[in-house]
Order: structure tokens, then sequence, then C-alpha cells
């Protein structure tokens, strides 16, 4: 194996024999340095995707796996490299005071193709004028430009952004990442409006316009069986050596074809026989694709994280009176119920990391210096530190819960507490961690939980949303379906007591975005988490902070206090385990791997 | 006037049905949340912005926010003058989604029917005629064996075999080669064999049970005391 972001579930270092090569976030310099032999170019690189992409128009994909099919093609306004440095592609996005107006300078050598000319500023303020912001629209990064955002020319190749308020990490929530797209093409449907014109367009659909804008050319998009590309020998970043020496004669391949293949043995057959240079292994497989001399695995970090979330709500903890998720006490002991440590290792199988608080351990914003309680690990796991805090919690309510002397969780009534756990039907790994966390709840905290499989989608509607009161308007807040209203006043269809069907997203380049998780009245809040700490006044100063330093001593604190309230059992961050060909140089075992794809090669 | 007025009859018929079945299903996919808005709202609300607006804005440019009876007159017109519209999850007309398809669909269903129509009998008739032999046995066991075994799996295991261990075959669908050639042949045969064994069985069954009903028949007795060179399987079919 190439390395692991912590086969042994931390990515602290350790003796273990799959930890953490490099670091996570990839500190090391993105261009390797000295003198750097350019590669030949020739022969496919060869991927496979496991479903069809619904569309390939830059201008309304919302899905990630078209992202990566529409960036072969066509690049973005900028991307991130290795230790989070921000790498202009089409633009550089900077900034002198402070975060309001940020100004980007646009590339010279950006052409479009099918006659459409050079790339200028003009292009990029339209397309966000006339169209982002447009009200007929409806692009999919139409969120990303509201009315407040002005968007100005300065120049043929300069235009500026003023934002409503400064935001020193503006360019990391990719609110300013825009695609090229002519505007020419576009003035025809802005002239009618006519936003399904613009969506069934040909040249976004086939992606006939993108010049010397991508590394390659979208040659065929066959709707069920995938795409084939050309390599683009004009490609604009080989005049980017600065950021990459191997951008010189980049891409080095002389087609490119990505394949749509729906069975996951197929896909790994097709990595085994070498029919592919790329497929995702499941975790029980690793090591045996892992020993094949034609394959290697990399184990990259992501992200989205493994939740157990408690329902706070009116309708959750159905074991007797009150509710105890909503004590902070009770949360803790609970926390100290799963060994985060088993779980990585038994049902991720080392390919995870531990989670503690809303950031991953190699995040930036982790508070490395501040104490941050390891709930689930050492002396915070076990029988002991969770039966205590549950003691103190129930001693805190007016309901009469016990422990009797088998160490069982009693309500009033005298039976032992029963709550429910949902994980979504067919997921193997999801049902795996349910049935391991019932089983830990049950001999640490005494409390018995029964494991339900359900199907995502009617979880999400008969559960996770609430319904909106008819009296909605007299509530302190009702934020739609996500926070229908006060904890007491909103809540679902059905009742639930914890699930661990969502997993989320923490935004390891930009902390500011888990605002909406940790707010009583926010858009989403369907747990109905009341933070016991002063989150409004941090938050606050967090979107206020004038230097990156201020934010990071703020974000920090945030992260100790959501570690310390627990406001869901935080569990692990799985790795992504990528396959490729043992002979394609290219890929790293950080968060950023593939910002560099056209400089991918196949050595000899 | 009898004969005609009974098919203008069942066309008349056959219309009012098509039109009650297209109406419920119209029915039930409005009556059916839509995916579309459902993750458009979820993402909104995730991204800390309103979801209620995100909602009002997916519904508009899905077209859902027209009035109900607007929305069914156009699915009816559409369905029955072939405007099937855009299909929103390949981004193409839904007629040039159909043709497209077919080209590939073509290439395998033609002789997986061939074949089915043809050794299904054939297997049938043989094993009626050898009622109880090891031959029999054997055809009956194949027969249930492919009816037995989904295709999807049975499919996997023979990928596994001839793709991945022997390398005969290849694993991942070309498009590009051409419909008359051998690499299209080659990479034509597992599929088409799966899909023949799952579907001969029930039509091999029928066939043996058939044919062995006649194995007895007066006709077929008659013709064997007569010296008939054939198999009274030949004669039964």
């Amino acid at each position: 194996m190439a390395g692991c972001t912590g086969g042994d579930g931390t990515d602290t270092a350790t003796d273990s024999p799959t930890e953490t090569e490099g670091d996570a976030m990839g500190e090391d310099t993105p261009t390797p340095e000295g003198e750097v032999e350019i590669p030949e170019v020739g022969g496919t690189y060869n991927t496979v995707t496991s479903s069809p992409v619904d569309t390939l128009n830059p201008l309304y994909n919302t899905e990630a796996g078209a992202g990566t099919l529409i960036g072969y093609a066509l690049d973005m306004g900028y991307t991130f490299g290795p230790g989070n440095e921000v790498i202009p592609q089409l633009y550089d996005l900077s900034t002198d005071d402070g975060g309001k107006v940020w100004t980007a300078k646009v590339r010279e050598n950006l052409e479009f193709g099918a006659g459409y000319g050079q790339v200028t500023a003009e292009d990029f303020v339209y397309l966000v004028q006339e169209v982002h912001q447009s009200e007929w629209a409806s692009t999919s990064a139409q969120n990303s430009w509201p009315s407040e955002v002005t968007v100005e020319q300065t120049g043929e190749f300069e235009f500026q952004i003023e934002l409503p308020s400064a935001n020193l990490l503006y360019p990391q929530t990719y609110d300013p990442l825009l695609y090229p797209i002519p505007k020419d093409l576009l003035k025809p449907y802005v002239d009618e409006e006519d936003d399904k014109g613009l969506q069934e367009d040909q040249e976004l659909l086939e992606l006939e316009f993108t010049g010397n804008l991508g590394a390659y050319t979208l040659e065929e998009w066959n709707r069920s069986s995938g795409q084939t590309y050309s390599r683009n020998e004009d490609y604009y970043m080989q005049e980017a050596t600065d950021i990459n020496q191997l951008f010189e004669n980049a891409p080095y391949f002389e087609t490119l074809e990505s394949r749509v293949v729906q069975e996951q043995a197929s896909r790994l057959g097709a990595l085994e026989t070498g029919e592919t240079d790329y497929a995702a292994v499941p975790p029980e497989r690793v090591e045996e694709f892992d020993s094949l001399d034609n394959v290697e695995v990399y184990l990259i970090p992501q992200p989205y994280n493994e939740v157990c979330v408690y329902n706070m709500r009116e309708n959750g903890w159905n074991a007797g009176p009150g509710n105890l998720f909503r004590e902070k006490k009770f949360r803790q002991g609970l926390g100290c119920a799963v060994d985060k440590q088993a779980l990585v290792e038994g049902v991720f199988r080392g390919y995870a990391n531990v989670e503690y608080t809303w950031q991953p351990r190699w995040s930036t914003w982790y508070p490395s210096d501040a104490d941050v309680p390891e709930y689930g690990t050492g002396d915070l796991y076990g029988q002991e530190p969770t039966q205590s805090r549950i003691k103190e919690a129930i001693d805190n309510v007016e309901y009469d819960y016990s422990y009797d002397g088998q160490g069982r969780l009693l309500n009033p009534e005298g039976d032992q507490c029963t709550i429910t756990l949902y994980h979504s039907a067919g997921q193997n790994t999801e049902r795996s961690m349910a049935e391991f966390i019932a089983q830990e709840f049950e001999q640490n905290a005494g409390i018995a939980v029964e494991v339900n499989a359900i199907q995502g989608s009617q979880f999400s509607q008969e559960y996770w949303q609430q319904e909106v009161p008819e009296n909605a308007d007299e509530l302190e807040w009702s934020n739609g379906s996500y926070n229908a209203g006060p904890r007491d006043k909103a809540t679902s269809a059905n009742p639930w007591d914890m699930t661990v069907v969502f997993g989320l997203n923490t935004y390891p380049l930009n902390p500011l975005t888990a605002e909406v998780f940790f707010q009583k009245d926010s858009f989403y809040n369907p747990y109905g988490y009341y933070p016991s700490w002063d989150a409004e006044t941090l938050w606050e100063e967090a979107n206020n902070a004038e230097s990156t330093e201020e934010l990071n001593d703020i974000m920090s604190e945030i992260f100790v206090n959501v570690a310390d309230d627990q406001p869901m059992g935080m569990l692990a961050f799985p790795s992504s385990r990528s396959g490729y060909a043992a002979d394609i140089n290219g890929p790293a075992e950080n968060f950023f791997s593939g910002w560099d794809f056209p400089a991918w090669y196949r050595e000899e | 006037m009898g004969m005609e007025w009974y098919i203008v009859r069942r066309v008349a018929w056959a219309a009012i049905v098509t039109f009650i079945i297209v109406s419920i299903t119209w029915g039930l996919l409005t009556a059916a949340p839509n995916p579309q808005v459902q993750q458009a709202v979820t993402q909104a609300a995730m991204d800390g912005e309103n979801p209620a607006e995100a909602e009002e804005r997916m519904e508009a440019q899905l077209q859902l926010d027209r009035p109900l009876h607007v929305r069914f007159m156009d699915y009816v017109v559409g369905v029955y003058t072939l405007e099937w519209g855009w299909s929103n999850t390949r981004n193409q007309p839904v007629t040039s989604a159909l043709a497209s398809a077919l080209y590939y669909t073509v290439q395998y269903s033609v002789p997986w029917t061939i074949l089915t129509v043809l050794i299904g009998p054939i297997v049938g008739v043989y094993s009626a005629a050898n009622q109880y032999s090891w031959k029999d046995h054997a055809a009956t066991g194949l027969a249930f064996f492919g009816y037995a075994i989904p295709n999807f799996f049975f499919g996997i295991i023979l990928l596994l075999i001839f793709g991945v261990q022997l390398r005969w075959i290849p694993i991942v669908y070309q498009t590009d080669v051409p419909m008359f050639s051998v690499e299209n042949v080659i990479q034509l045969t597992i599929p088409i064999f799966v899909l023949v064994t799952g579907s001969i069985g029930a039509i091999m069954r029928v066939s043996r049970n058939e044919s062995a009903e006649y194995a007895n028949a007066d006709f077929v007795k008659t013709a064997k005391a007569k010296g008939s060179p054939r198999t009274g399987s030949t004669h039964a079919t």
C-alpha cells in the first residue's frame, strides 16, 4: 500500500504498520523540485463510473461524478492543491481589504472553441449578472450569486466581486468558482429568458465550445455507456509551469475513456485485468488488490463523517418520559459508550479515522492546541465513564430513571430503556456500524437498542423532516422542513430515537459552513439541537473575523465546544479507497489528490 | 357489419383502456414526491439557504407549478402525439434516447430470442423422447439451473471465470467495435448465453410435457406400427 490515512483509526503518528506516511492535507510542495523529465505523450487513460450521468451541461450539473467528467474538458476558475493552497487556473483571485472586494485576474491565453474567440472578463461578468443572478435561469450556481454580491468588469482581463460583508475564506466557499461560458452562446437565451433552451443547448451539453480550456476534448458522449475524450494539444495550462513543471506538455494521454460499469464486481474485475486504470475498492478487498503487481490502492481522506444522530425533538427518546438526549451529560455518557477505535478497526477495517469534533484531524482548522475531549477512546470509553455521566444526567431530570444492579438503565415504570436506531437498508457497512453501536450501548450504557433498516428517502420524508406547523407564523422560528420550528413545537410525522442514515460533510476548507448544523434556529436542525454554549456569538465572531489567525482561534473554540457538547455521536471519517493501475503516476494520498490530473502519466 | 363493428368496438375499447392506464400513471407520478425537488430542498437547507425558496425554484424549473389540469392535458397530448419530451436523466429527447438504446438492445435481444425459440423446444422434445434417461435428467437439470440462478449473479460468475481468470472476454463492454465483427461476437457471447439459459427453462419444460403427452398418442403408435423410420418425437412435434 502506498501508505494510509491512519489504518489504526487515528491519524496521529503511531507504530501501526498502516499509519499515515505523509500528511492528509498534503503539506508537501505541489511542484516537483529540480529538473523534471517531461513524459512522452501516448496511450489511453481508462476510467470507470458506477452510473451514467444526467447532464454534462456545466450550468446545470449538480453531481460530483458529472463534475469530474466535465472537468476533463473544461477547467473552472481555480482549484485547491496540497496544503490547501489556492491554485489559479482560469483566473487568480486576490483581496487587499480583508475579504470584502475580490479581484479576479483572467489569464490572457484562454480561447473558446466553435468560433467564440478569446475568453475575457466580460464572459464571466455576463454569466454572473445575466444568468446566475437572473430569476429565470435557475442554474446550479444560482445560490452562490445572490443579488447582494456585485460583479463588475474592471478591465479586459479583470473583474471584481464585492461581497456584502468581508469573508476571508471566500474562495474556500466555492462560490466564486465559475466555468467559462461564451457570452455569445448565452445571449440568445438571455434575450428570450429561455431556461429550458439553455438546459438543452447542444453546445453546452456536448461541451463543444471548450477550445483550449480543458486538458481533453469531449469527442463522444454515449448516454448509457460513457464518454470518449481526445488530448487537447493546446491546453492553456501548458504555460503554467510555475505551478507544476509537468504541465509543460500536458496532458500525457492521447485519449481518455470513461465507461459506465454499474456492477462493482465488474469494475474490480476490469481493474484487475487492466481494462481500467481506476476503480474504487471496497474495504474488504483493499489488501487483495494492493497485493496485485499491477494495482496500487490509495487511501484518500474524505471530509464526510459517520454520525449517530439523537432526536432531541419532542418525538425523540421513546423509552420513557422526557427526552434524555437533551441533557448534555447524557450525550457525553453516550459518547463514552462506543469504542471508536474498535469501530474503525472492526467495521471500517482500519480504513477510516476516528472523529471527535466537526473537523477531521488533518484539517488546518482542527483545534490542535486546544483540549478536545476524545469521547470514545482511552479514559473516556467504558461502562464506568458512561454510566457515571448518565447518572448525573438522570439526577438532573424530573423523572425517576435509575440503574439496576445489572447495569441496566430503567425508566420510571421499572422497564429497561429501549430505543430504536435506523440505518439505510442495503448498506452493509452502515448496518454493521448500527449493530456495533447497539451492542456498545447495551453493554456500557445499559440501554437496549433495536436496529431497524429503512430506505433513506423514506427516512428523510417521514422521520427526518418535520411537518411545518399550521401556526408557523407564531413560532419563534420556522425555517422549512429541516427546522420547522422549536423542538417542542415541530416534529416529524413519525417518532424516532437515533439514526446513522446520514453522513454529513464537515467542509475542512471552509469550516464556517458548519454553522448551519449547530445553531438552534438555522435552516438545518432536524435533530432539535440547542447548543449549551454561546453558539450565536461565536459564529457571529467567526463570520466577522478580520484575519486568518483570529478566525483560527474562534474556530478552535467552536470545535472544542462541539466536542464537549456532543450534539451527536461523532464517530468516524471513512477514507476513500482508490485503486489505480500501478504504472499511473500522479495519484496521492491526500485530500487534494487529482488537482493536477492533466499532469498524470503512465510510467514506461 | 358484424366483423367490422366488432373490430371498431375492440379498437375503441383499447383506446379507452390505454387512456385509463395513461391517466393512472400520470396520477401516480404526480402524487409521488419528486426526488429532484427533494434533493434541491435538502441541499439548500444544508447550505444554509431557504429550502422553501429552493423548492419553489425547482418546481418552476420542472414546470410543476402549473395547475394540475394543464399538466394533465400536456401529458396526455404529448403521449398520443409522440411528443415524449426531454429525458432529464439522459438530457436528450426521449425518442432519440430510445433510438440510440435500440441499436445496442437489438444486438443481444435478436440472437437471444432466436436461440431461445430454437433451443427450448428442441431440448424439450429431445427430453420427452428420451424420458427418464440420463439425457433427460441432464437437460432437465440444465433447464432448472438456468431458470433458478439469478441472471445478474450468473453473469458475474461467468465474467470472473472467462474475463478475469481466463481473460477470453473483455470485462467492459466496448461500444465502438463494429456490430458485425469477431470482437462483438466475443463480447456478446456471455450476455446472450446467460439470457438464453435464463429463459429456455420454462419453454423446454412446456415442450417436454406437451411432447410426452403425444408420445403415446394413437397417431404416433400407428406411425411406428407402419414402420416409420422416424422417432416418435418428430411425429409428436
